[in-house]
């Protein structure tokens, strides 16, 4: 019965199909489509409640406080660290370790769905958000908030799965990276702001938004894409090289 | 039971000379063996290092020294070596939000089977799992989810099949189910390694036995072999009778005595000889007119033939 086909491409379906099916049955899953839903609400509040005043300012107000600050790279957090790390914590990675499968091919298809799965709930919750206070005022910059968080939910998911091959507190040190580098570091020291996902997708939504869209100060936006691809590229890297030198340690 | 087709070319896992710690503890110790084919059963405490020698094998662990083969290959870092490997882990995690037919196919579909659907019918049936295969492994009871494990690691047919705990959560029947498959996996030629704290259970199907304690091999071989072992091993009884010191005057002279003591108002005795002891002493207690109460076998405990292995 055992066969000779190479398992390579054949493996990665089903382990897709697997990565999706241990994320939907996660119940914090539906938390994260409720943060996703907090930041349309408040738009949908402020645009019904009358004059917004500068309508760019507050759509750029609530898309950089709430979706880039904190709905996107949360929802990346907990589906990133989730979709491999559920399983490395209760010990079904097992079943997925002892397989004809290179180790590689796990943890492309846990950061796939990890990404697919945070950019479906992100850029719908950014352009909704845009287009409740823009309305079609400026496509530009709906343009730029849509691509923004597209980037930053793919690279945060990818990151954070990443990261939690390499720690079982993957949670915490990826809470710790979001509040405290970006959210402080990168305010105080502009020099840290070449390592923050949050301000490349700043700075795509300040090349698509036009001039003077987000503050001076921020990292030019082809720096950013570079960054970016190096960052993405190094996260799947790392990622493969540790599941691949992963051991079961368990003593008995 | 006669499902399985007698294999070719035997398959052939070696250690030699493994040891693997993690940090300063040595989980395992030196350890040299090569299962054929047939059951193996690797008996120890709890914490023996059993597991370890397992993961070892399965290619989860790399040796910290020495070597682990299988069919000649290290299986650390290899996964081509899964192809001729099924493993049964000890944790009792499965994905719950699958069937069992679901859990079973996902491993069919990641050993790339040529026809994984009648793979997973077959080896759903060989667990009897058949009848609650579309159910979610959640429903499952832990015999049941340790029938899906075993299906999970059976369903490629590997020549080498790797149970870490097998019969943990089973009841009677389920345990006597999975001995019978043991032995007829092993009827057609496979290499069938297993870990176990229980000694009845490795005696019921192993034809080998290595005894492992405190990551050492203590003692290998032939089931027989390791039970006379640990049948002539020193065993000390505690007796309550109507006269210890006359009792214990006639015992001490006696050459399967090895020593006699009063504890505690009980009289211990030490017999160098376990059967003639056993045999002889209704006689000695009558000869010597003494009335015996209580006798009470006072290191019976795994745990007591283990450390005698290990001492001797």
């Amino acid at each position: 019965m055992s066969g000779v086909m190479s398992p390579g491409p054949t493996a990665f379906g089903p382990l897709v199909r697997l990565a999706t099916r241990g994320l939907l049955n996660r119940r914090r899953s539906l938390g994260v489509v409720v943060l996703a839903a907090a930041p349309p609400f408040v738009a949908a509040i402020l645009a019904f409640s009358g004059r917004l005043g500068d309508e760019r300012a507050v759509a750029l107000d609530i898309f950089t406080a709430l979706v880039l600050a904190l709905v996107v790279p949360l929802v990346g957090l907990v589906l990133g660290t989730a979709v491999l790390g559920a399983a490395i914590d209760d010990g079904t990675i097992v079943y997925v370790l002892v397989k004809p499968v290179p180790r590689r091919v796990p943890v492309l298809a846990a950061m796939l769905v990890a990404a697919v799965a945070t950019a479906a709930l992100a850029v719908p919750s950014a352009v909704l958000t845009g287009f409740l206070v823009l309305g079609g005022t400026a496509p530009g910059l709906l343009a730029g908030m849509a691509l923004g968080s597209l980037l930053a939910a793919v690279l945060y998911a990818v990151v954070f799965v990443t990261l939690s091959v390499f720690t079982g507190r993957a949670l915490l040190v990826g809470l710790g990276y979001v509040l405290v580098w970006e959210g402080l570091a990168t305010t105080i020291l502009a020099g840290t702001r070449i390592l923050s996902v949050r301000e490349y997708a700043l700075a795509v939504v300040g090349a698509l938004g036009g001039p003077g869209t987000v503050a001076a100060g921020g990292v030019d936006v082809r720096a950013a894409l570079l960054l970016a691809a190096a960052a993405l590229g190094g996260a799947v890297l790392l990622g493969a090289w540790r599941l691949a030198r992963f051991e079961v340690s368990e003593a008995g | 039971m006669s499902t399985f087709a007698a294999r070719e070319g035997a398959p052939r896992v070696v250690l030699a000379n493994v040891s693997r710690w993690y940090g300063n503890v040595v989980a395992v110790n030196d350890v040299s063996f090569s299962p054929g084919p047939g059951v193996t059963g690797l008996l120890g405490p709890n914490g023996a290092g059993k597991s370890t020698l397992l993961h070892l094998i399965a290619g989860l662990l790399r040796p910290s020294a020495g070597t682990v083969t299988v069919d000649g290959r290290p299986p650390y870092g290899d996964p081509e070596v899964f192809r001729r490997v099924g493993l049964v882990p000890e944790r009792e995690a499965i994905p719950g939000f699958l069937t069992g037919r679901e859990f079973v196919r996902l491993n069919a579909d990641l050993q790339g089977l040529p026809a994984p659907a009648a793979a997973v019918d077959r080896a759903l049936a060989i667990v009897e799992l058949a009848g609650a295969a579309d159910r979610s492994l959640a429903t499952y009871s832990k015999g049941m989810r340790q029938r899906a494990k075993v299906a999970a690691a059976l369903v490629h047919d590997p020549p080498i099949l790797v149970l870490d705990e097998p019969f943990n959560g089973m009841d009677p029947r389920q345990r006597l189910h999975m001995m019978d498959l043991l032995g007829a996996l092993a009827d057609a030629g496979r290499t069938i390694l297993f870990s176990s704290h229980i000694l009845e259970e490795v005696e019921r199907v192993a034809e080998r036995v290595l005894v492992v304690v405190a990551g050492r091999l203590a003692a290998s071989g032939d089931f027989r072999e390791i039970r006379r072992l640990m049948a002539d091993r020193p065993h000390a009884f505690r007796l309550r009778t109507s006269d210890d010191r006359s009792l214990a005057a006639a015992l001490v002279a006696r050459p399967t005595v090895a020593g006699v003591a009063v504890e505690d108002d009980r009289l211990v005795v030490h017999a160098a000889d376990y059967a003639r002891f056993t045999g002889d002493l209704a006689g000695i207690a009558r000869d010597a007119g003494v009335s015996i109460f209580e006798l009470i076998p006072a290191d019976e405990s795994l745990e007591s033939v283990f450390a005698y292995l290990v001492r001797r």
